[in-house]
């Protein structure tokens, strides 16, 4: 199949893109984390929060969604500028940004510890899985050699 | 061989990528289907049974309750009056009951979790104990609450319910059932929670007296267990037994739906990918026909032009089925508590021996059904003479 | 060392028999540089083809240094046409997902004679020479029409046949590469190689030690060439 420079960017940058608008939607759309703020009534006060605050999942969300638009920005610059360095830049940015997408809700913000909490048992799994095909792709943007045309399909 | 037949799959990334795309979706589907269908059944067994009990006897107006209760520990408030007790009891072959109040704590949304308080009688007890993190040599103190594996506190903590203040005393191992997030406290305690709550809780509490929600029941012979709930519906009317095999039943019913779903959906993607992968087969080894017949020019043999052929199918399909099947697995485990809330059913990770049997299998069926598709064409190559193909070629 | 008795084949095309051959027989001794000329039509392809096991007459019998090619099972005829025999198409017939030299080394792999590295030298040195070891890895969607037909040539001679079988090896190419194709030609005669050569230019008989014509389905002996 002949790939010429600009295809060999096209599906990265537009995979870039779509992975961006999933981490943007899961934790608001797909997977919601938890809007209330504080607990009123007066069932588990396991939850040490001041009433009027979000608990961890909202800022794990808004985080989520900043770096869901640096990715999607990202795919677009590639999409504008195909080639072989821009192709390692967005590479290691996006390796990078993916890699802040799995960390937010684990290690930098977090998300409820209860164990069966949507933010818990939904936004996570699906965050993980969305970082690490980022970062999959980053790393593969990253390593590519330009391909000689490899012949008539 | 094995080089040629990468180097063509190679060639023609779009439709074999494809192709392998239709594989992995049709190993995606039996996977899924026989993993859910596992971890359930693995899940449900072992609900009954880690409490302690043979039977529970539970209110017959509210079964849909109890199941809820025990199996999806969603919580719930019912009672029958407790004068069935010693009732039970009297029932020949019980060895042993454990009356039980099952209470909903006030709902909150989402991740604050509603709890299922259940009151019990310390000195009856025989299905908590064995669970309990560490022994206690003394019976439950006033406003001491055993917790579930899944409720956020230790021991010493203060947790509050309909306003009155309770301290954790001591935690039980994960069970994988309802049981995780269960609190259990005295039913002394739980008549005072109840008074208080006229004043302090946000909605009051109403326990009845002379009530239980559930009456746990040890059989002397487990073989009996079947006859004894019999005699107990009949003696003592307005009950009715769960047992083990009922609960599971129920689960299983609620899931062969969606294993069924899924089996079908594999079988469609199969019935319509067989033809139209046999028809790409076709069409591929039409185009090759040139190439086929230099082949067997060059001194290839039928056999070899067979294996070519199918070999190309087969291991396409190997590699869709390694990708569907691993995708599935990873997904499955990832997302595992998220379907067993959705689905309300409760699952676990199927044992690996399950694991790898269903792999196993999956695989073997996606490979066959890659064999299959291309079995017609391989065979026509096979004995195409070869004048005839290096002839049809030009054109 | 080739005899060939009574070839027939005929086969209907809807209501009509067509006879590409029509009773031939032939003869060839080894070493002999045979050109068989004939219009289009004339048979001489399926001729050609017959003698090389690639399909079958509907009565006749072709031996090949005395034996008869046409009871040979799959497997024995395969070996023959791998080791013995050497084909040259009209069409290069390359392999598009292989190099050049993969495909001249393609001959030893299906006989499996030789080990991978032994075959990928001598593939290599036959390309060199025909004068191609320089696009040894190209691609054949790389190479001319003269690079490709020569390519084809080095894959006959991969296993080093006794016999080459060659059909209408110079047609689409220009005068210049014509005349290099049929000197390697001459030159691989000349080490001992028979080669049968099918085309309908009759200029090329200078190469040839005989010369017959195909018309009809029939052989017609020529005068032989000075």
């Amino acid at each position: 199949m002949v790939l010429d420079k600009k295809k060999q960017s096209h599906i990265p940058a537009g995979i870039l893109i779509l992975l961006g608008v999933l981490v943007v939607l899961t934790p608001w759309f797909i997977f919601p984390v938890c809007e209330i703020k504080g607990t009123s009534d007066t069932g588990m006060t396991d939850m040490n929060m001041n009433p009027g605050t979000h608990m961890k999942c909202w800022y794990t969300a808004e985080a989520e969604t900043g770096v869901g638009a640096l990715i999607i920005l990202t795919g677009v610059a590639l999409l504008a500028l195909p080639g072989r360095v821009s192709r390692k830049t967005a590479g290691i940015i996006g390796g990078i940004l993916g890699l802040i997408v799995i960390l937010v809700p684990t290690v930098l913000v977090g998300v409820c510890s209860t164990p069966d909490a949507p933010c818990r048992i939904g936004t996570l799994p699906a965050l993980l899985l969305l970082g690490a095909v980022i970062v999959i792709t980053g790393i593969y943007l990253a390593l590519s050699k330009e391909t000689v045309a490899a012949g008539p399909n | 061989m094995l080089g040629l037949i990468a180097r063509s799959i190679i060639h023609r990334p779009v439709r074999n990528g494809a192709l392998i795309l239709a594989f992995a979706f049709i190993a995606a589907s039996l996977f899924s289907g026989h993993y859910l269908l596992a971890g359930a059944s693995d899940s449900v067994k072992s609900e009954i049974a880690k409490l302690g009990a043979d039977l529970i006897v539970v209110p017959a107006n509210y079964t849909a309750d109890s199941e809820a209760v025990l199996l999806r520990g969603e919580p719930s408030t019912f009672f029958f009056d407790n004068s069935v007790v010693p009732r039970i009891r009297n029932v020949s072959g019980v060895e042993q009951v454990e009356p039980q109040i099952f209470i909903a704590s006030l709902t909150a949304s989402c991740c604050s979790l509603p709890v299922q308080l259940i009151a019990i009688d310390p000195t009856q007890d025989f299905t908590i104990a064995p669970w309990l993190e560490q022994k206690r040599e003394k019976p439950l103190g006033p406003d001491e609450i055993i917790v579930g594996s899944k409720i956020v506190a230790g021991g010493g903590t203060n947790l509050n319910f309909f306003g009155h203040s309770f301290i954790v005393a001591g935690k039980l191992d994960p069970t994988g059932t309802g049981l995780d997030t269960s609190i259990f406290l005295r039913t002394d305690d739980a008549y005072k929670m109840a008074n208080d709550s006229q004043l302090n809780a946000v909605k009051p509490l109403i326990l009845p007296q002379g009530v239980a929600s559930a009456v746990l029941v040890r059989v002397n012979d487990a073989a009996e267990a079947t006859n004894v709930s019999y005699r107990i519906v009949d003696q003592v009317p307005g009950t009715r037994v769960l047992t083990s095999s009922a609960l599971v039943t129920t689960v299983s019913d609620q899931l062969a739906g969606i294993t069924r779903i899924l089996d079908l959906s594999a079988l469609v993607a199969t019935l319509v990918s067989l033809p139209l992968i046999a028809l790409i087969s076709l069409m591929v080894a039409n185009e090759r026909r040139r190439e086929i017949g230099v082949l067997r020019a060059l001194g290839a043999t039928r056999s070899m032009i067979f294996r070519l052929i199918l070999g190309e199918s087969v291991i396409i399909a190997a590699i869709g089925g390694i990708i569907g099947i691993g995708a599935s697995w990873i997904i499955l485990v990832m997302f595992q508590s998220y379907i067993s809330v959705m689905t309300r059913i409760p699952l676990s990770i199927p044992a690996v021996s399950s694991l790898v049997s269903i792999s196993i299998l999956t695989f073997v069926i996606t490979v066959a059904v890659g064999g299959l598709a291309a079995l017609y064409p391989a065979v026509r190559s096979a004995l195409m003479e070869p004048y005839e193909a290096i002839r049809s070629g030009e054109l | 060392m080739i005899e060939a008795r009574g070839l027939i084949k005929s086969y209907h095309d809807g209501e009509r028999e067509v006879r590409p051959l029509d009773s031939v027989d032939f003869r060839c001794r080894r070493g002999e540089f045979i050109l068989i000329v004939g219009r289009s039509g004339s048979g001489k392809t399926t001729f050609l083809n017959v003698l090389g096991g690639l399909t079958r007459p509907t009565a006749g019998s072709v031996r090949i240094g005395g034996k008869e090619i046409l009871t040979l099972s799959d497997a024995e005829a395969a070996a023959l046409r791998s080791r013995t025999i050497g084909f040259v198409f009209q069409f290069p017939g390359l392999l598009s997902t292989l190099s050049a030299q993969e495909n001249v080394a393609l001959s030893a792999e299906i006989g499996s004679s030789a080990g991978k590295r032994a075959s990928a030298e001598r593939a290599g040195d036959l390309l060199g020479r025909v004068g191609l070891r320089d696009k040894a890895d190209s691609p054949p969607a790389h190479l001319s029409g003269g690079e490709l037909k020569r390519t084809a040539i080095a894959r006959a001679l991969m296993n080093s046949p006794s016999l080459i079988l060659a059909d209408e090896p110079t047609a689409d190419l220009d005068v210049d590469t014509e005349r290099e194709v049929m000197e390697l030609f001459r030159e691989i005669n000349r080490e001992g190689t028979t080669i049968i050569m099918v085309t309908h230019n009759i200029d090329l008989a200078s190469y040839a030690s005989r010369v017959v014509r195909m018309e009809k389905g029939k052989l017609v002996p020529v005068e032989p060439v000075q």
